[in-house]
């Protein structure tokens, strides 16, 4: 112990303005105070060689204990890493596909760790040794010579070398484009006793890392566009061809950036927050689709959890060849995905913006693990994804908005996804336990979907509201756990959740609500002796029903089902034959129950509002006493318009 | 003759055309019917019994078909069944079509009503419009091969290129070559289909393809222009239906659409039979004149084609 330093805040204070002289100066202050602990802080250079999209960059963390554990060691992410070769668990686990994309496999990327050196006290450099600890070198780790004490702070110098790969899952160049994404040594989370969280990258997962204050100097071709994490501040510093671009952003746990010479950018403003758009120029037709929907997303994430706090939100979009990029989250910085020959009706870019708007949000400040548990950024941001897609198109048409006079919500969509593979995982899962990629989806955002959509429709939709916002504001800039969101938005609802959503959210668990039986049978009268009589007697005849009515004609009865394991309360609609009806509520305790009438039962419908979207069979919900064939001979009748255009097209009437 | 001509021609002489318009929109109404039935039976079994279905009326329900696929595996490919088997049907049955409408307005026997003309001629005909299109399909196909390789070459070239302007005007230049050759191979078949109708060549569908493909090349911008208005006008008319008929949420509104569109696609099986008379009138009047003949009379063609033929 005798030669290790015990380093505290205090002493870091002194040495903090020495060791930082070398980098630019005066960054603006965007939050006083703080809205984050900001236990992880990075200054970077780094300069991207616009022919080889190598990146040579320089940083120092500055990074404090924020936990009542002493750190002996720092773990980090080299995440490019996992584009290095095809035995890395990225490659083994995607082989090589992942979102819709391949990856090319001539052009592999890397992050390699030149020097890594502690600064010690007087400014000195101290290295250090560099481990790999995983199966592949996505994750490093540098032993220290001294423990950092709670509240202690670490400060490291590192040299880097990244070769971005072609784009791939998220990061990368296509041609000219270059998409600085998870391209920098990353400190993981030290979690106290548990030690460092600092997963390998895998396939399915995403991040997870400590907020704080990032000022970054990226020097690229004078001619390159920069798009970044947080605001650029200061003069271009030009020279030679070339610029450097100052970067701030605070409160963040990530920084991102983009540089293209072809980028065209749109500006434009939202209550004091500046939309900035980079597009491409062939896409630029989608540039008010993208900047429509920011606004939207922006309005109602206001209302709804807590007005954007950051000055600036950059939305990218990809050029063709590198939608691999499409489609991403990072601090106040998102990447769209849209084509010039998407048709107005298909509401794919509106939808991949109002989401990654949300990851702001989930994810954002909001910033849970997302290699452990991935679905309370992506599940949670789904459902508000529907919900600002339903406020905006209509819950019918927030996905296909009358494409060939066809319809369909943005709810309906992932339940349809949901019901592909419901059981094979629960949702809480690390993200690499999942049986395959599909359902890994599924669980982290489909099946969040149908369980908060279910929720909201149990509380009600200003409940849900009010207990979501307790926990967003309960939980942001903190590290939230699934736990943590049980418990807090139980505290909220003023009941306890958990019987509900610990089923749903660990189990693998069902729900199929069916029409097990429906019987009509005419009223037989009473027949023999009546005992409530002394002496006993016949029953008095009873009245027939008035004529050309069935009042007190039928004795009848509906059993509703409940298949899976899940208990859910339903709703259940009858339609008598005189049009009549009666809404009955069940609790779904039980495997079935019945509901008698005395009234002949002409129809019933389990769940009539759809309240329950987890139901994994729509059509069993229904019964009625004559069959209607005018759905199916209308769906035939669009088929047979839709064949007789392909035949006559075979025919040569074209 | 000029290419007005033929098309008035084409448009407004000789009888038969409305007979024409209807063995040409006869085909895919023939073959529609007989695909979708196994999907009517399905879809009424599948559906019939459910109040939930009622949402397909409206133009919603893609979830509940989505749905119906994953429980019942094979709803959709019992559904389907009959669909490839009508669309071979309907390729036969409208070439078989197509050969009737040439042969009537190749002929210049008026004795005979189009009628009676057409259902044996269409039948004689058949075998060689198979040869024709057939070499038809292979030599344009070899030509597309063709020309894909320099654009194929330029993609590569491009590929590392985000800058738009190159790939924006090389996907320009991509579909201007695919709407010319689209184009040109139509009218070479069509103006070989003619030829054949015309028994240029003398009955072999080869030479008759060859007679075909040389005058659209020789008269390209008249091939050209003759096949594009007519597919324009053709291809207008349907998108104007698609888009002039609002969705209709009901069973009787969804018939009056497909009767709708019924009328549609007879309208444009007319500016079919047009088009077809047109390219016979033209090629017909391009050919030279036969030599004045002398006391003996010529013997009577077998086939119930032209007598007129060149």
């Amino acid at each position: 112990m005798t030669k290790k330093m015990i380093f505290t805040s205090t002493v870091f204070a002194s040495i903090l303005a020495t060791s930082m002289a070398g980098f630019a100066s005066s960054p603006p202050v965007l939050f006083d105070p703080p809205m984050s602990p900001r236990n992880a802080n990075y200054t970077i250079e780094v300069s991207l060689d616009p022919a080889t999209h190598v990146l040579k960059g320089h940083e120092r963390i500055r990074w404090r204990n924020i936990t009542d554990t002493a750190a002996s060691d720092a773990w980090f992410h080299l995440y490019l890493n996992a584009f290095a070769n095809n035995k890395s668990d990225f490659f083994e686990e995607s082989g090589g596909r992942l979102r819709g994309d391949t990856a090319d496999r001539m052009h592999w990327g890397y992050c390699r760790v030149t020097v890594i050196s502690l600064v010690k006290p007087d400014g000195t450099l101290a290295p250090l040794v560099q481990l790999f600890p995983g199966s592949d070198k996505t994750v490093m780790r540098a032993g220290l010579p001294f423990q950092v004490p709670p509240a202690g702070e670490l400060l490291l110098d590192l040299s880097f070398e990244d070769q971005l790969p072609k784009v791939f899952a998220r990061a990368g160049y296509a041609g000219n484009f270059n998409m600085a994404g998870q391209w920098f040594p990353k400190l993981g989370v030290f979690q106290g006793a548990k030690g460092w969280n600092c997963h390998a990258y895998h396939a399915n997962s995403e991040f997870f890392s400590d907020f704080g204050v990032y000022d970054v100097a990226v020097t690229v071709p004078e001619n390159y566009v920069v798009g970044s994490t947080g605001v650029q501040w200061g003069p271009e510093e030009k020279a030679a061809g070339r610029k450097t671009v100052h970067l701030h952003a605070e409160d963040v746990h990530d920084f991102a950036w983009t540089a293209s010479p072809d980028f065209l950018e749109e500006n434009s403003s939202w209550e004091g927050v500046r939309i900035r758009i980079l597009m491409q120029p062939g896409n630029r037709a989608s540039v008010q689709r993208y900047i429509a929907s920011t606004k939207e997303a922006l309005e109602l994430f206001a209302k709804w959890i807590w007005k954007y706090p950051y000055q600036q939100i950059t939305v990218v979009d990809p050029p063709a060849n590198g939608m691999g990029a499409a489609g991403m989250e990072y601090p106040t910085l998102i990447t769209a995905g849209a084509s010039p020959f998407l048709p107005r009706s298909v509401l794919v870019p509106e939808m991949i913006v109002v989401h990654e708007f949300g990851h702001q949000y989930w994810y954002g400040m909001e910033a849970n693990n997302e290699f452990e548990e991935a679905w309370l950024d992506e599940g949670i941001n789904s459902y508000y994804e529907t919900r600002i897609m339903d406020a905006w198109f209509g819950p019918q048409n927030s996905m296909f908005n009358g494409l060939f006079g066809l319809h369909m919500g943005d709810v309906a969509m992932q339940r349809v996804q949901y019901i592909t593979f419901p059981d094979m995982d629960p949702v809480v899962l690390p993200a690499w336990k999942y049986s395959t990629n599909a359902t890994y989806a599924v669980m982290s955002y489909s099946k969040p979907v149908m369980v908060l959509k279910t929720l909201e429709n149990i509380l009600g939709t200003e409940k849900m509201d009010a207990v979501m916002r307790a926990f967003f504001m309960k939980a942001k800039f903190t590290h939230p756990t699934t736990d943590d969101f049980v418990r807090i938005i139980s505290e909220a609802a003023g009941r306890d959740l958990s019987p509900i959503l610990g089923p749903l959210l660990h189990g693998t668990g069902t729900v199929d609500f069916k029409v097990a039986g429906v019987h009509n049978k005419p009223h037989e009268p009473p027949l023999g002796l009546d005992l409530s009589k002394n002496p006993p007697a016949p029953f008095a005849k009873e009245k027939p029903g008035k004529k050309g009515t069935e009042k007190t004609n039928y004795d009848s009865d509906v059993t509703v089902q409940r298949k899976g394991e899940i208990v859910l309360p339903v709703e259940v609609l009858v339609t008598f034959a005189d049009g009549t009806t009666k809404l009955e509520t069940w609790s779904g305790e039980g495997r079935y129950t019945t509901f008698k009438y005395a009234k002949r039962v002409a129809r019933v419908v389990v769940d009539p509002d759809g309240k329950v979207p987890l139901d994994l069979d729509r059509l069993n919900n229904g019964w009625q006493a004559s069959d209607d064939g005018a759905p199916a001979s209308v769906m035939a009748l669009r088929f047979s318009r839709l064949f007789e255009t392909i035949y006559a097209l075979a025919a040569g009437l074209f | 003759m000029t290419l007005a001509q033929a098309v008035k021609v084409g448009v407004i002489q000789g009888r038969g055309k409305l007979l024409s318009a209807a063995v040409l929109y006869g085909a895919p109404l023939v073959s529609s019917l007989l695909a979708v039935a196994p999907l009517r039976s399905g879809l009424h079994a599948a559906f019939d019994r459910y109040p939930a279905a009622a949402e397909l009326m409206n133009g919603g329900g893609i979830d509940l078909l989505a749905e119906t696929g994953l429980r019942q595996p094979a709803f959709w490919a019992a559904g389907f069944a009959l669909f490839l088997p009508a669309l071979l049907l309907s390729l036969l049955l409208g070439l078989w079509g197509q050969g009737g409408v040439y042969a009537v307005a190749a002929s210049h026997d008026s004795a005979d009503s189009p009628w009676k003309k057409i259902w044996p001629a269409a039948t004689k005909i058949l075998p060689r419009l198979l040869v024709v299109v057939l070499l038809n399909a292979i030599v344009w196909g070899v030509a597309a091969v063709l020309a894909a390789i320099p654009f194929a070459v330029l993609h590569a070239r491009f590929k590392e290129n985000t800058d738009p302007g190159p790939s924006w005007h090389l996907f320009i230049a991509e579909l201007a070559a695919i709407v010319i050759l689209w184009n040109l191979a139509s009218a070479s078949c069509g103006f070989a289909k003619a030829a054949t109708a015309l028994r240029l060549g003398e009955g072999n569908p080869a030479k008759a393809f060859l007679a075909g493909l040389k005058f659209s090349i020789k008269r390209f911008l008249q091939a050209e222009t003759l096949t594009w208005t007519f597919f324009m006008l053709r291809a207008g008319l349907l998108a104007l239906c698609f888009a002039a008929l609002p969705l209709a949420v009901t069973l009787g509104g969804n018939a009056m659409k497909w009767l709708t569109f019924q009328a549609a696609l007879f309208a444009m099986a007319f500016l079919r039979v047009a088009e077809m008379r047109s390219q016979v009138a033209y090629l017909e009047a391009a050919q030279p004149k036969p030599a004045p003949v002398e006391s003996e009379t010529q013997p009577v063609d077998a086939e119930v084609l032209s007598s007129a033929s060149l």
